[in-house]
């Protein structure tokens, strides 16, 4: 890795979220001051989640831009536990109320398990405050999956252009 | 849809003189529905990005999810899901071991530095050896970058 990155990373290796914090920060600082932001929420209990759509605890975000060019990229992480479950779980993001199109998923195979999945994808963000926030769902009223709050985390980069 | 991120080649021009347009973001998902996987490596339909960088000092950070299902019960084998550009593999995979009937978002996180030029970015996956049937599903599979052109 050269450039600006290369104080922060090492070619080859996995990006880090602290490498990233850093790497925002600097860039942050050198260039745009007000137009690059980190916002971030963690879950603050654990949801057991339904076939109706919830919301995760505390894993809400609230940002306002001013900028008419203003875009997003939202990182949304989902610590699930299943039990026994052999239905369809699915991590979702809100933005403004609205259901983005690409969620975390796991199917549960019928055996307990636990582990973290990840999805990650750039927003629109018109000027103005907007709220983002992590749901979650499952399709068979059969087994138990938990949201744990632990590792449940919510981050969003904004660049807030004008 | 995410649209802002993705300037027009004659915006891009215009922009060139202003730092505003050199930190952008591009998307693509998986298009064609679910893509069975063999044990030879093959691209993901839809999930590519083609652009053109200027700066000596460009980089991307890309973001992978592999939206992969394994069936049936009792087949073993490793899923793998990697990040190429501009014809190579990156070092780093996004990975799941099937046991058993599962379905699983697999993601992971590639940094790398470009030159200026025409740039290639592709998401690509494969099985290892093992019975049953592997896909990467269209739902949740998609490759997002974060690309700064800087001088």
């Amino acid at each position: 890795v050269s450039g600006y990155l290369a104080p922060f990373l090492v070619d080859g290796d996995p990006v880090s979220a602290e490498a990233l914090f850093e790497f925002f920060q600097a860039v942050a600082g050198q260039d745009a001051p007000s137009r690059i932001k980190v916002a971030t929420a963690a879950a603050s209990a654990p949801l057991t989640v339904t076939t109706a759509v919830q919301s995760v605890t505390g894993a809400t975000v609230n940002v306002t831009v001013t900028g008419q060019n203003a875009f997003g990229l939202v990182l949304a992480v989902f610590d699930l536990t299943n039990t026994l479950a052999t239905a369809s779980f699915r991590g979702l993001v809100y933005i403004d109320g609205a259901e983005q199109d690409t969620p975390a998923v796991k199917w549960g195979d019928g055996a307990a398990d636990r582990a973290t999945y990840s999805q990650f994808f750039p927003v629109n963000l018109p000027a103005g405050a907007h709220t983002i926030n992590l749901r979650a769902v499952k399709d068979l009223n059969t087994g138990t999956f938990t949201v744990n709050a632990t590792n449940t985390t919510l981050t969003l980069l904004v660049v807030d252009l004008p | 849809v995410f649209t802002k991120g993705l300037i027009e080649p004659a915006m891009r021009t215009a922009q060139s003189l202003d730092r505003r347009d050199r930190l952008q973001m591009y998307r693509a998902r998986q298009t064609g529905g679910g893509m069975v996987l063999s044990t030879t490596e093959t691209a993901i339909p839809g999930a590519r990005i083609e652009l053109a960088i200027k700066g000596q000092n460009a980089f991307a950070l890309a973001f992978g999810v592999f939206d992969f299902t394994g069936s049936p019960a009792a087949a073993f084998w490793l899923l793998t899901g990697r990040f190429w550009v501009d014809g190579s593999a990156r070092p780093g995979i996004a990975t799941k071991y099937i046991s058993k009937n599962d379905r699983v978002t697999s993601s992971r996180m590639w940094a790398v530095a470009l030159v200026p030029g025409l740039h290639t970015f592709e998401l690509h996956a494969f099985k290892g050896a093992g019975n049953g049937t592997a896909t990467v599903n269209e739902l949740g599979t998609a490759l997002t970058l974060l690309v700064g052109d800087y001088p």
